[in-house]
């Protein structure tokens, strides 16, 4: 249950390939936008509330190094504890040591069906069900429990589970049961279109909600939360060009408070702190001349 | 001075062992049979002490190894090159469990079982199941990045470290990640190349774990199979099954024969492989998957599938995997297991040549099998006493992994390396490979004075 494809594969290729095996590749933001694009923009995807960050689901790569060499990084098997994790270290380093050619991605089985919801209600409502939810043994079979905060409209949250035909019935009880007791209105929905972010904040489960609250609030546009995960994904709205770096600093800085950080196209430019720069040069020159 | 005489200054009495007697079963890890005897022993009781005793080490110019309880079955924790052993199992406090934003925080030395016990009242659930879980510590678990029957659907150990806290060799304290599970103040995510680092990177002090839900209802499959393509079948169809089962286990008829002609003999019938699977999730999803679970081990060729949501029988179930590891010892003065992890499809293949090796060199083996991963651990049973024997398994061992590589695989799942395996290391990922991993230990251990001779063989101390 592993595919091989170049970094520049889109997304949208992937699952078309895997699903004629019946399997899937789960963490898409956008299916339009390459598997590389992604791994520049997003450290997690919706499906990671399920599966994991790409990380997890990314076994391994050939990895160009910047003296032009192609090594072999990691495993085409899906468990492995021989020598130094550089697979789960380079996947996400924005270039400073190289970059992936192609990976190796970890298929899930496609289960056919897809039982999608929106809950929505006051804010304690839905805090009501998004907590529920985290604390619930079937948080481990539903792929996609994000917020979604969107300026000048009430935040909903957007349920997603794919899951073979005799789950549905089950799945449908567990939806139905999580709006009564929470008192959120339950709507059956298609699944949302989403676009990579260019702002990706990682930090503890109960910080996010706020945080995504205070983006949206302050300078509009639309935040998810990626609510198992504590990931904010925000995508600004069309006339916004940059967050201040202030505000970036401002918003990161919450998020280191909690051994988070922040990720993506906006997010501030971070110089290596006194000992890892040491730590990271002797990295870099002796990847440099292999 | 002697290092020994040197950590007695900050160190309380007792707490340092330089008797032959106590050494003694400090010469190695659950591999047994390659010993190692270090020249002392020190037993920080809190992170102080261990921050203390590193630094002191540093300057002392000796060679010194990270050990928890010694469970390791890859010769990791063993002072290879002589030195000194650091033994963190007093470092056992829990000190938080956070159910709102689910991670604990636990000190090195915690063993797995104990925070098992501790989440209970708490309905949270820490995934990785080592079969050392009783006695091994989360610092150990962290640095072999150690799985267990369960991670087939819930992941290893480097799928919940959510943050590091170490003591380098400068005598700094650094905190990789933390409640978050991110970065913290640095650019790039070093705690990736913690995880795994087998010790010779920092000595943890404390570790953020992420946590998650119990699962509600568990439901235990056992059947037997009288071929490996019946069985291999079955495991196919299991793992793309959509329960998405949290464990598939394999035990080949060697082992099962161990069982049956042990005092743990659970009436499984000869020549069979037996073979373990186990789904969870809440009861309205899982309770109506286990007939069609049960219908695929029988259309698999199994005529005695037992099943049970019911804990005592499901103990019951498990009884004979359980039990299998410490028969071992009994029936063998040592044993060597193999921890290589190959592509499913290439099951029944890899398992044949198991056979054909070990009987061609004379050496008994029962393997066991994650089998849902792929992960074989076949032990060779032998006696370390004889040379022969020796030369016969580390040549099997050897044969082994070259083919596990030719046929994709790795070389371990979730042992790690230690020094066991470390001479395969530069075949399996290249001279580039090694010039790659090899920086890393360059960058935070550079003179390899953190557990030498672990992982490549050429990480030798050599005192300045």
């Amino acid at each position: 249950m592993v595919m091989c494809c170049p970094a520049g594969t889109r997304l949208a290729e992937v699952n078309a390939l895997a699903g004629e095996q019946q399997l899937r590749f789960p963490l898409v933001v956008d299916p339009a936008a390459t598997l590389a694009e992604h791994l520049a923009a997003v450290e997690y995807a919706s499906a990671s509330a399920r599966f994991g960050p790409f990380v997890d689901n990314v076994l391994g790569m050939n990895w160009r190094v910047p003296c032009g060499r192609l090594v072999r990084i990691g495993e085409r098997v899906i468990k492995s504890a021989t020598g130094y994790d550089l697979n789960k270290f380079l996947l996400h380093s924005d270039g400073r040591y190289g970059n992936a050619v192609d990976l190796v991605l970890r298929l899930r089985r496609r289960g056919g069906e897809a039982v999608r919801c929106i809950l929505r209600g006051a804010h304690p409502a839905i805090e009501r069900a998004r907590i529920s939810l985290l604390r619930s043994p079937w948080i481990h079979w539903i792929d996609v429990v994000d917020l979604v905060v969107t300026a000048g409209e009430p935040a909903f949250l957007y349920l997603a589970a794919d899951c073979g035909r005799g789950d549905v019935a089950a799945f449908d009880d567990y939806f139905r049961q999580l709006s009564a007791a929470s008192g959120t209105q339950l709507e059956a929905t298609e699944a949302l279109d989403y676009s990579l972010p260019k702002l990706s904040l990682k930090t503890v489960i109960t910080a996010a909600p706020p945080l995504a609250g205070e983006l949206v609030r302050e300078h509009g546009g639309q935040a998810r939360v990626l609510c198992a995960s504590g990931v904010v994904h925000y995508l600004p709205p069309r006339n916004l060009p940059l967050l201040p770096e202030p505000t970036l600093r401002r918003l990161e800085l919450q998020c280191l408070e909690q051994g988070g950080h922040s990720y993506g196209p906006w997010s501030p430019r971070r110089d290596a702190v006194a000992q890892e720069s040491a730590w990271a040069t002797t990295l870099e020159s002796a990847w440099n001349h292999l | 001075m002697p290092p020994a005489e040197r950590l007695r200054e900050v160190m309380p009495t007792g707490m340092i062992l330089t008797s032959p007697a106590q050494l003694a079963s400090y010469e190695s890890d659950a591999l047994g049979f390659k010993r190692f005897r270090p020249d002392a022993v020190v037993i920080p009781g809190c992170a102080a002490e261990l921050i203390g005793v590193v630094r002191l080490l540093k300057d002392q110019a000796v060679p010194f190894t990270l050990r928890g309880a010694g469970t390791s079955l890859s010769g990791g924790p063993v002072a290879a090159q002589g030195g000194v052993v650091v033994h963190t199992s007093r470092l056992r406090r829990i000190e938080k469990i956070s159910p709102t934003e689910m991670y604990a925080l636990v000190e090195c030395g915690v063993v797995l079982q104990q925070l098992d016990q501790a989440l209970q009242p708490h309905g949270l659930y820490y995934p990785p199941d080592p079969s050392s879980a009783p006695s091994a510590t989360l610092g150990g678990n962290v640095a072999t990045n150690a799985g267990g029957a369960h991670c087939l659907r819930y992941g290893v150990t480097s799928n919940y470290v959510l943050g590091v806290e170490a003591v380098l060799l400068d005598g700094s304290v650094v905190t990789f990640g933390g409640p978050a599970g991110g970065r913290g103040p640095y650019r790039d995510d070093w705690k990736r190349l913690m995880v795994g680092s087998e010790g010779t990177l920092a000595a943890f002090t404390r570790l953020w774990l992420r946590l998650i839900p119990q699962p509600a209802k568990v439901w235990t499959f056992r059947a037997t199979f009288l071929g490996i393509e019946a069985v291999s079948a079955a495991i196919t169809h299991l793992a793309t099954h959509v329960s998405c089962p949290a464990a598939i286990e394999l035990m080949d008829p060697r082992s099962v024969a161990m069982v049956e002609n042990s005092p743990m003999a659970v009436g499984l019938p000869a020549e069979r492989f037996m073979l373990l699977a186990e789904i969870d999730g809440p009861a309205p999803l899982v309770d109506h998957r286990v007939d069609a679970v049960a219908a695929i081990l029988r259309e698999c060729g199994s005529d005695d599938v037992a099943f049970s949501d019911e804990p005592d029988i499901r103990a019951a179930l498990w009884k004979a995997r359980k039990a299998q590891g410490g028969l071992l010892g009994q029936i063998s003065p040592d044993f060597l297991v193999q921890d290589a992890v190959i592509p499913k499809s290439q099951l029944a293949e890899i398992l044949q040549f198991i056979y054909d090796e070990a009987d061609r060199s004379g050496i008994p083996v029962a393997t066991v099998i994650h089998a849902g991963d792929g992960n074989l651990h076949p032990n060779f049973l032998f006696d370390s006493r004889r040379p022969a024997d020796v030369a016969a398994v580390e040549g099997l061992s050897k044969r082994l992994m070259r083919r596990v590589m030719e046929v994709g695989g790795t070389l371990s799942g979730e042992h790690g390396i230690g020094n066991d395996k470390a001479m395969y290391m530069e075949e399996f990922v290249g001279p580039a490979g090694v010039a790659m991993q090899m920086a890393i230990p360059r960058a935070f251990n550079p003179r390899h004075q953190l557990n030498p001779e672990k992982i490549f063989p050429e990480r030798h101390f050599a005192s300045p």
